[in-house]
């Protein structure tokens, strides 16, 4: 596997990114029963709804970005934090250690 | 146009000035302690700023100091300084409410990791500060124990989640505050009370016996009224703990001392990049034109500005908002089925959906979270060091505009939008500055925001420490408000 995602990220970075296929269809009463089914949580009030109508589009935007298969685990996000770090960039404007 | 002066200069006391006059004797700590909780009596019934505080406690830890600084040579650099914290971190005992009605009675025995560094280095901490429930929300409201509001005006809201940092800091209850910040916590109070707030790099500062939020993005942070006052804080608390295993060994500079090096105030080696795409959408006037003013005084001091294309935005946006809604969703699961009552409507309503978000988004967004990191870092700074927008793209709205519980049209796009500025970098783990820049036509105060690479928070702090110089918004104060009434 692409430890840090070298290939992912120049694909992102390029702007070549593909779609997914045809991705889930969310409606508030779908919403309503996984919760329900995974969670036994039930809405808490009529507001929570307003925020459920949220949840299709947060899933769309999600689903427009491409798969990646195999690449990336989330330990990788520490790496690469620390390979940007500002002292290693060459930029450090006061490099002083404690 | 931006309102050049605002209603009160008050006298805006900074930590720093505080550090200076107690070495020189011109006050001692149980002066200065007394003066903040005299402050905390005369305005917080107007501006809500504490949960709790515990005066007694607080004037014995700075009888304490007195005596410490007559002892020692070189004391501990903020023996005396008096502080208070979101009421979100264990304090050996005290109250940690976390703004919620469930935790109102809890006191945990541990004492926080960055809490503890500040009281190693002489703090002394007056009490628990109001905070959005659960650090839950970014207006500032809270059910249980009222929201806090701005000290510039109490009608409008005082931004959170980090509420009682900004407003008690703008006040003068306090010279510096911990806050937290999973998506703007820190730097939208900082922006809208008109003080200085710093989101560290994630790691930079241990998140040990802090509530955590959602663990993928949370960052404890100061609040202060300049650069030069986080520095101050962020110097006493970063630095690995191994108690917190995300908490990065990466080296830690000494802030403070950063900013009285030799090039201090020339920012001639800093290239700020304006962002074209994914921060200027629907920027009000007044807003707009005090970054403008701010990027002039930037320049002044020798930073080059350049337009920049943030690349992987949209990944971005997509990703962060599964990532941080899926943790906290998590957490709160037991709580959101045996007691949902218990929560303010906007908390378990805006929890609500996060519930329904597949395992397998949430651990995508974690999965590719190093690969958009990537994809921006090496993109966006090998152009530019540090990334300039408004911390809030719209004014200081008010309470009642942002209360989700009215149920008015529009609320909630409102309420969520309080974040569009803030969000991006708490998913890339970037570090972010929020500074004041001015104020608004309703005598609001208005905040530029700052992004770097990671652990790039010397530079940051140098370039708001440079506007500083020059500029002296941080050192406004809002007007007492011990005439006014708390609203029922």
């Amino acid at each position: 596997m692409a430890r840090g995602g070298e290939g992912f990220a120049r694909r992102l970075a390029d702007g070549n990114v593909t779609m997914g296929g045809k991705g889930p269809e969310i409606d508030r009463q779908a919403t309503v029963d996984y919760i329900r089914a995974w969670h036994g949580i039930v809405p808490p009030d009529p507001v929570a709804l307003a925020f459920a109508e949220d949840i299709a589009k947060i899933i769309a935007a999600f689903e427009a970005l491409d798969p990646a298969p195999f690449e990336g685990e989330p330990s990788d996000f520490l790496d690469v934090l620390e390979a940007f770090a500002e002292r290693r960039a060459g930029r450090d404007p006061a490099a002083s250690g404690k | 146009m931006t309102r050049q002066l605002p209603a009160s200069k008050g006298d805006a006391m900074t930590l720093t000035d505080a550090v200076r006059m107690l070495a020189t004797g011109a006050i001692d700590a149980v002066g200065l302690t007394t003066r903040c909780l005299d402050r905390i009596a005369r305005d917080d019934e107007a501006v809500n700023a504490f949960i709790w505080h515990d005066r007694e406690a607080a004037l014995a830890r700075a009888g304490w100091a007195d005596a410490q600084r007559r002892r020692h040579a070189t004391p501990p650099p903020l023996l005396g300084i008096p502080m208070a914290h979101k009421d979100m971190f264990d304090l050996a005992g005290r109250p940690s409410t976390c703004g919620a009605a469930i935790r109102r009675d809890e006191k945990p025995d541990g004492l926080a990791t960055a809490v503890g560094r500040l009281e190693e280095a002489g703090a002394i901490t007056l009490g628990g500060l109001n905070m959005s429930e659960f650090a839950q929300g970014p207006a500032g409201h809270n059910r249980h124990f009222g929201d806090c509001r701005n000290p510039w005006n109490p009608a409008f809201i005082s931004g959170g989640s980090s509420s009682g940092s900004g407003a008690a800091v703008a006040s003068g209850m306090v010279l510096a505050s911990l806050g937290s910040d999973s998506g703007g916590s820190i730097r939208i109070p900082a922006s809208c009370c008109g003080v200085t707030g710093l989101k560290p790099t994630y790691g930079r500062v241990s998140r040990f016996g802090a509530m955590p939020l959602a663990f993928s993005v949370d960052c404890i942070g100061p609040l202060a009224r300049s650069a030069r006052d986080c520095a101050a804080v962020m110097t006493a608390i970063s630095g690995h703990d191994p108690r917190d295993r995300t908490s990065s060994a990466e080296p830690v500079d000494d802030y403070a001392a950063a900013l009285d090096g030799a090039a201090s105030g020339d920012l001639s080696d800093c290239r700020i990049g304006v962002p074209r795409n994914g921060f200027f959408d629907d920027v009000d006037t007044p807003v707009m034109d005090g970054f403008e003013r701010a990027m002039e005084v930037l320049s002044g001091r020798g930073a080059q500005l350049r337009p920049v294309d943030l690349p992987v935005m949209d990944a971005v946006a997509a990703y962060s908002a599964v990532v941080s809604r899926v943790e906290l969703a998590s957490f709160h699961k037991p709580w959101m089925r045996s007691r949902p009552g218990d929560y303010g409507t906007s908390v378990s309503a805006r929890m609500y959906p996060a519930y329904a978000v597949p395992g397998v988004h949430y651990v995508e967004a974690l999965r590719r979270r190093g690969a958009v990191l990537r994809a921006f870092a090496g993109d966006v700074f090998g152009k530019v060091d540090l990334i300039a927008a408004p911390t809030m793209a719209r004014a200081v709205p008010t309470r009642a505009d942002t209360d989700v519980e009215s149920g008015q049209p529009g609320v909630v796009a409102r309420f969520l939008s309080l974040s569009a500025n803030t969000r991006a970098f708490s998913y890339l783990g970037l570090p972010a500055i929020s500074f004041p820049c001015g104020f608004d036509g309703n005598g609001l105060p208005i905040g530029l925001q700052l992004a770097g690479r990671p652990f790039a928070e010397t530079r940051l702090l140098r370039a708001a420490d440079a506007y500083q110089r020059d500029v002296d918004w941080h050192r406004m104060a809002p007007p007492s408000r011990g005439l006014e009434k708390k609203e029922a």
